[in-house]
């Protein structure tokens, strides 16, 4: 291809998309719009499937014993929970453990007040934190705990792991429908604004099929055109994503202490590619819908 | 150079154009296709140009039948043909010399071609001093003229004329005829559509008569009736 043809494609991609300017900008900022809240969900996807694993992962089976369980019954007692399905963990947590604890969550102070507690006048039970293997044995597990004599009281946080993961698949199901209706609306717009500068071209259309121009140079500028609007609009988009994703994540970090977000990167690397991919595609598709009959020589 | 052996051509309307048209042109003649609106004249041309297909029978143009060509192949079929039009379809924004080069920067032509061919071009049809001029700003003769400068831009074997003087006074037409009597002269087939009886009259070229899509007439040296 001769450097003056690329140079006359550029020309004519920049002369359409100067002739239609509004159209042009209106059609970057919805395929902008798309892509972004395209990004938002994944992203937010991505962190509830990150911090519901967090979560699970911290999720242990507190198992207060009844007061009957003597000392010389607790290795007895662990091998019986290993041997429960689903326990990974059983880790004795003495009574004498769980007052320092209490000591140190209260404070100097209490260490007065606390004193007569001590030795034999403990009031808190021995019990045992078990860890399960996967967060959907919990209850599971817990029921069979609760069953047994020795077993006082059986306390985990039943219904977080549930509700995150219903949360996750409620979101993920809202953001599919968002992205469809959002992807159709930048598509139309793509294909609608092309549509205009094919019509606006009409004329020279015409002469260059007369004059022998093959489809080909025909098409070039007006797949350039689509490239334009739907890269532009994306990469826009990711811009707008990435200085939103590093004030949250700043803000998970300083705010809120239990919950953080996963690093920005490779998340958003990976959101860069398919942003911009998507954006690419959707410009050229946008353009073979706006050129139609077009399409043939 | 055309060979058209039974063509006949039906529009999807049902509106049959042509019935069983055949006809020869050797290349250098010089051929009228005359008859009133409607007869099929233009169908004729597009035949040629590959713009539309023959329902039945064969349109051979240049070695090429038509009937078979792949759409990909119809770009270098008309290269070598040029095409002008009765409202000559030039671009309102470009002016008269970018109207013409146009037609070489779209088949690629190299730069240093188009520098030198268009200035030729506007010569041989007389606009060599306007170039800069916009259509606009000419006359209807002048812009047939430009027309026609572009039809030639890519130095055709055969010229197709779809009713050029229909939209200019006699006078004006007439100067348009000579100029294509030259270019004629000079090697370049025509073929050319139209209604203008005293143009065949004067010209006593080649007339082919339509009437309703069957050809009524082939004089070699005929008049318009
Ligand atoms: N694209 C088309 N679709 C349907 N009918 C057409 C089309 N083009 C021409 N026709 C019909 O075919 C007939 C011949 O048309 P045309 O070749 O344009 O005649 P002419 O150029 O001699 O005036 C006319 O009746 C016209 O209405
Ligand atoms: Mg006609």
């Amino acid at each position: 291809m001769r450097p003056q043809t690329i140079f006359y494609f550029l020309v004519e991609t920049i002369r359409s998309l100067r002739r239609n300017f509004w159209m042009a900008v209106a059609t970057i900022m919805t395929v902008s719009l798309a892509m972004f809240i395209l990004g938002f969900f994944a992203a937010l996807l991505f962190n509830l499937d990150y911090i519901a694993r967090e979560v699970e992962s911290q999720i242990e089976i507190s198992c207060y014993l009844s007061d009957a369980v003597t000392q010389d019954k607790v290795s007895e007692l662990k091998t019986r929970f290993l041997q429960i399905p689903g326990v990974q963990r059983a880790d004795f947590y003495p009574r004498e453990e769980a007052l320092e604890v209490l000591d140190a969550l209260l404070g100097a102070q209490s260490t007065e007040i606390l004193s007569g507690y001590r030795g034999g006048n403990n009031p808190l039970p021995d019990a045992f934190k078990i860890k399960v293997s996967r967060p959907d044995q919990v209850e599971e597990v817990a029921t069979v705990l609760q069953k047994m004599s020795e077993v006082e009281e059986v306390i985990y946080g039943h219904n977080i792991v549930r509700q995150l993961v219903n949360l996750t698949s409620i979101v993920r199901i809202f953001g599919v429908l968002v992205m469809m209706g959002l992807g159709i609306a930048a598509l139309f717009i793509i294909v609608n604004t092309i549509r205009m500068t094919v019509s606006a071209r009409s004329r020279e259309i015409e002469i260059m099929r007369y004059v022998g121009a093959t489809a080909f140079f025909i098409r070039v500028p007006f797949f350039l055109e689509g490239l334009v609007l739907g890269l532009f609009g994306s990469w826009m988009a990711y811009r707008l994503l990435l200085s939103l994703y590093a004030n949250a994540e700043s803000y998970f970090l300083h705010e809120m202490l239990f919950i953080t977000l996963t690093p920005a990167q490779p998340l958003l690397g990976t959101l860069r590619l398919w942003i911009l991919a998507s954006g690419a595609l959707f410009g050229v598709l946008g353009s073979m819908v706006a050129m139609g009959k077009y399409l043939e020589a | 150079m055309i060979t058209f052996n039974s063509v006949s051509k039906g529009y999807t309307n049902r509106m049959v154009a042509l019935h069983s048209v055949s006809f020869q042109v050797d290349k250098g003649e010089f051929v009228f296709l005359v008859g009133p609106s409607g007869a099929g004249k233009s169908t004729i041309l597009k035949l040629i140009t590959g713009e539309e297909r023959p329902t039945t029978g064969s349109v051979t143009v240049s070695g090429h039948l038509l009937n078979r060509i792949k759409p990909r192949q119809i770009p270098y079929l008309r290269r070598n043909l040029g095409v002008v039009f009765q409202d000559f379809r030039l671009l309102s924004q470009k002016t008269v010399y970018e109207n013409v080069a146009f037609a070489l920067q779209v088949v690629e032509a190299p730069p240093a071609l188009i520098r030198a061919r268009v200035p030729y071009l506007l010569d041989i049809v007389g606009l060599n001093r306007k170039g800069k001029a916009f259509p606009h700003q000419l006359s209807g003769g002048e812009q047939q003229r430009v027309g026609l400068a572009r039809a030639l831009a890519n130095d055709p074997v055969l010229l197709l004329c779809d009713e050029p003087t229909g939209n200019l006074d006699p006078e004006t037409a007439w100067e348009i005829m000579n100029l294509l009597a030259d270019i004629n002269n000079s090697g370049t087939t025509i073929m050319m559509a139209t209604h203008a009886k005293s143009l065949v009259d004067r010209m006593k070229r080649r007339v082919i008569a339509i009437e309703a899509g069957r050809i009524t007439r082939d004089d070699q040296r005929g008049g318009y009736s």
